[in-house]
Order: structure tokens, then sequence, then C-alpha cells
């Protein structure tokens, strides 16, 4: 079992999707935060707007926020993206430049792997971070694979 | 062109792995004299406290801090003290470990012929750019992926060692190229790839149309984009909608 949810429908397609489930999360802050503003409970006290305003945020990321990397061939990219109805961060390489993925050492974490995409250039940008040497490995050859590149392991 | 001079026109983290000896033979630190040092160091910073309290304190507590600091600093004379050299000796052809203790009781631990030596240019994978060379066991941070190949190539000529390249065609171990040769071979690549690399080429048509458009460009990990702050912009918005609702109502 690797992290995120790979979905693959056509052949040049395929998509790596994270929060699948944070909706249900959003539920019961939704709870909180509908009421507060139909029924007036929502008064002119500094502490409850701002409980009230962290609670929406919160809420509206749980439904709207995406992380995902889809690897298109028809637009030829790979595409590394935050979004929540806007652009948060987003990355797009063209995949005719990707040499290779590579499971690496984290440098702030002791047991922890990042998962790097390796340019031809040699430029190295950081996909996943932290994660476990088997998860990252496992997500590393699955788009490798599928990006039809090499996969290799660098690791200390 | 003698060693000192090739010497002086390396970069300067070349520079800071790559010492000469007094009779102008380059060596290499090695890794255990490097965690050595730095427990030595760990040791000095902790040596402070009691060494202050063994001055300030009397009494019990004096005799205390003293025995502690003395322990402490028999420690760090210890660890600070190791040295491993990994020294390149032209004269008898081999690669010396040399390992003492603050110059004394200096000994040949291994050696290995220079011919059969390898150094190679790796990228430091963990950071977006940056190289190291790669000798025996021993990594060094160089720099660029330039300056690395610049230090393989002093060692490959000067020395004979065989240099090898990591960068250039990652995830491949490559011969090192020559810098007057390098341009002629990227250009002689395409025509002579190995059989995978071919059938890849195949695959892939489209995407290399669009490659040429951005031949060198720098991208930025998603996780350096400041994410955090932009997540948090529809807290402003959704206070200041709550301080509206809020005074319409009252």
């Amino acid at each position: 079992m690797a992290f995120g949810h790979w979905k693959s429908t056509s052949p040049v397609r395929a998509t790596l999707s994270f929060g699948r489930w944070a909706w249900v999360m959003g539920l019961p802050l939704l709870v909180v935060v509908v009421p507060l503003v139909l029924f007036g409970g929502l008064e002119l006290q500094f502490p409850l707007i701002m409980g009230w305003a962290m609670a929406g945020t919160l809420a509206w990321h749980a439904f709207f926020c995406r992380h995902r990397l889809v690897v298109d061939w028809d637009k030829g990219t790979l595409c590394h993206s935050i979004r929540s109805i806007y652009t948060i961060a987003r990355m797009e390489v063209p995949l005719a430049r990707l040499a290779g993925f590579c499971v690496t050492n984290s440098v702030t974490e002791v047991r922890g792997y990042d998962l790097m995409v390796v340019l031809t250039d040699g430029q190295r940008i950081c996909l996943f971070k932290r994660g476990g040497l088997r998860e990252m490995e496992e997500r590393g050859q699955q788009l490798a694979e599928f990006c039809r590149v090499s996969y290799a392991r660098e690791c200390r | 062109m003698s060693m000192q001079s090739q010497y002086s026109k390396l970069g300067k983290g070349a520079r800071w792995h790559l010492k000469l000896d007094p009779q102008g033979r380059p060596y290499f630190a090695g890794r255990r004299q490097m965690t050595r040092v730095i427990w030595g160091l760990i040791g000095l910073v902790t040596l402070s406290s009691p060494l202050v309290m063994a001055f300030v304190l009397d009494g019990g507590e004096q005799i205390f801090y003293a025995i502690v600091s003395v322990c402490l600093s028999l420690f760090c004379l210890v660890f600070l003290g190791v040295r491993q050299h990994l020294v390149f000796d032209k004269e008898q052809g081999v690669l010396r470990e040399m390992r003492s203790w603050w110059g004394l009781r200096a000994r040949e631990h291994q050696r290995v012929p220079l011919g059969e030596t390898r150094v190679v240019v790796a990228p430091i994978a963990a950071l977006s750019e940056g190289c190291q060379l790669e000798l025996l066991e021993h990594r060094y941070t160089i720099g660029s992926a330039a300056e690395t190949r610049q230090l393989a190539a002093l060692l490959r000529d000067g020395y004979g060692v065989q240099a090898m390249d990591r960068v250039a065609a990652w995830p491949e171990t490559r011969p090192l190229a020559d810098d007057s040769q390098q341009e002629s071979e990227v250009s002689s690549q395409p025509s002579q790839p190995k059989q995978p690399e071919q059938e890849k080429q195949q695959k892939r048509p489209q995407a290399s149309a669009t490659a040429s458009i951005s031949a060198d460009m720098r991208y930025q990990s998603l996780w350096d984009q400041a994410v955090l702050l932009k997540l948090a912009i529809p807290l402003p918005v959704l206070a200041l909608i709550g301080f509206v609702l809020a005074w319409v109502r009252s």
C-alpha cells in the first residue's frame, strides 16, 4: 500500500491524487460554520469571529483542496499542483526533460525518504517528502514506468 | 602544469576537501576523521559550561565540575586528534589510507592501486542542485557539476584514477568526458544511444517537441512555493465577511 490514490483510465493519462476523503472532515465543520451565520449566533466579538473564520477556512480546504500529480502524454507534461478553487502551488515539467525518478534520504528526517524527479540537465525536483522507503519506492517505480523513464535509489 | 597551479584553479568546495601535504601530494580527509572530529567539537561545546562552573563554584560542587571537565577534555583530546588521510601517492602508484592520532602513531591502514580506484561525480539527490565526489566509501560535497568534474578530471589526468560521471546520463555511470570532447560527445550521443534509450525516444514523439521550448528552465518544487501562506488566503476574507455580518446584525 502506497500513499495517494493512483488512477489511470487510459494509457496516456494517470493521476495520483491526495486527500480524497478530506471532505468528511469538512462536514462537522460545516455544522459549526453555517448555523452561526443563518441563525444570528455571530456576535461582534473578535475571538468568536476569528474562530468562525478559521473553521470556515478549514471547511473550505476540506471540500475544495486538491493535491494531485498528473502525467499527461497528450500534453506531454508532468503536472504537480495544489488547487483549492484558486491555485495554491503548481509545477509543470515537460516529460521529455525527465531523466528518471529517485528515492533519497530526507535532509531533515533520519528515517524519512524523499521522492525526487531528476531532469536531463541534472536538476532535481522534490515531489513528495518524508515518506517510508517502501511506499516511496513503490510510487517511484510506478511513476517511472508510466513516464517511461528510469528509476533508481540514491540513498546514503 | 604543476600540481600547485592546477590546485589553485579548483573551486572552493574542492579546495576545502582536497588538501596538499608538505610533500605536495593531495589528500582527502576520510569519513572516520570527519565524524570523530565533529564529535570532538560537540564535546568542546559541552565542555564550556563545566569549565566555567569549575572556576566559579567552590567546595564539593567545584570538585564535581572539575572532574567532569577533565573527563570531557580527555574525550575531546581523543576525538579531535583522529586523522585518516587518503593520500594520492604518484611515485608508488597507490592510494594510501594513512591513520594517525595528532600525527603520532602514523601507519598505513590500506592501499589501493590508483588504476583500480574510482572517483564518481554523483548528484546530491536530496538537493535540487550540487554534486559530490565519491571515492571508495567516502563522499565529498564539492559544489556545482562543473567544479566536481574539474576535480575528477584533475585526479584522472594527474594520478591515473578512473573518473566516472553519474550526472550527465543519470542513472547510468559513464566514464567522465574530457572538457574538449564534451561538446562533440553531446552532439554524437543521439546517433548512437543504447538500445533501451532508443526505444524510449521513439515512444515519445510529441513530448520532445515541447522540450525544445524550455531547454534550461529552472523548476521550483511545490514545497518551496509558500503553500501554507497561500492556504491562509481565505482566512482574512472570511474574517472580514464575519465582521460585516455581525456588524449588520447588531
